[in-house]
């Protein structure tokens, strides 16, 4: 396969999340939940929330909601209300909405995380550390398993403009990616 | 049906007994819109429907702001 120019686009150029959302599904990325709950993000994707008819989401986003619950210091005056904020989140969460990645869909993934982390080596983000490896792969995953049933990933990561990249230009990945907004 | 099938709802025996009264109309409204007029297959798509129903949306939006209190530095490691 040759080689494609991919990056990050001006912020300008991503498309945008719609109040009135289409019946296709959606998936909703980590920090869709985070976000909302924490009341920071724009007024729009309260409104697209509050009219979405069918939302999925993806088992790594379910993992790092969980991440929270493992990470946050139980001695902290908050953390039971975060904790049950989190697990009020997970209840709401019907395990058919859950998409579980296959096997050759974790092997999809880590090619498309590998391309995007070659695709910005030496622009301002890289992917250097361990932690980046593993939050590209979650999104990758993410990606991967949205675009197997047609769903349109609800997030502000801009990664996710990068996976975008290659459904443009090449059959193989599919996906529709709508940022929120890059705070 | 297709989701009620993926969470693992109609696997197994079919077993519950159901004996219902509906009105004509309601239930050739139904079964016109799902192409049969087998009573068990109306039934079991509109029991799939209800049990599968999505309301993860419009709750999450119920919830704005329910963290908004919490410590800054607590919310930051809740972002990955």
């Amino acid at each position: 396969m040759p080689s494609i120019k991919v990056g990050y686009r001006d912020h300008a150029l991503l498309p945008m999340v719609d109040v009135v959302p289409s019946k296709r599904p959606f998936a909703l990325d980590t920090n869709v939940f985070v976000n909302a709950l924490a009341g920071r993000a724009p007024a729009e994707l309260r409104t697209l929330l509050a009219n979405l008819p069918l939302s999925f989401v993806s088992a790594s986003t379910i993992a790092e909601l969980s991440w929270t619950l493992g990470r946050l210091d139980p001695d902290h005056s908050q953390t039971s209300a975060v904790v049950g904020k989190i697990e009020a989140v997970r209840a709401r969460i019907a395990p058919g909405k859950i998409l579980v990645p296959s096997a050759d869909q974790w092997a999809a993934a880590g090619i498309l995380a590998g391309r995007a982390a070659r695709a910005i080596s030496g622009e301002v983000r890289s992917i250097k550390t361990a932690f980046d490896r593993i939050g590209l792969m979650n999104d990758a995953v993410t990606a991967t398993v949205a675009a197997a049933i047609g769903a349109t990933v609800v997030t502000k990561d801009r990664d996710f403009d990068l996976f975008s990249s290659w459904s443009r230009r090449s059959t193989w990945f599919s996906m529709t990616e709508l940022p929120i907004d890059y705070l | 049906m297709r989701m009620a099938t993926a969470a693992g709802l109609t696997d197994g025996p079919k077993t519950k007994h159901l004996n219902a009264k509906v009105t004509p109309a309601l239930f050739a409204a139904a079964a016109a819109r799902l192409g049969t007029q087998s009573p068990s297959a109306v039934i079991e798509a509109a029991l799939a429907a209800l049990a599968t129903q999505d309301d993860l949306g419009p709750w999450l939006a119920d919830q704005w702001e329910s963290l908004a209190h919490v410590d800054p530095d607590l919310l930051a490691e809740m972002n990955l």
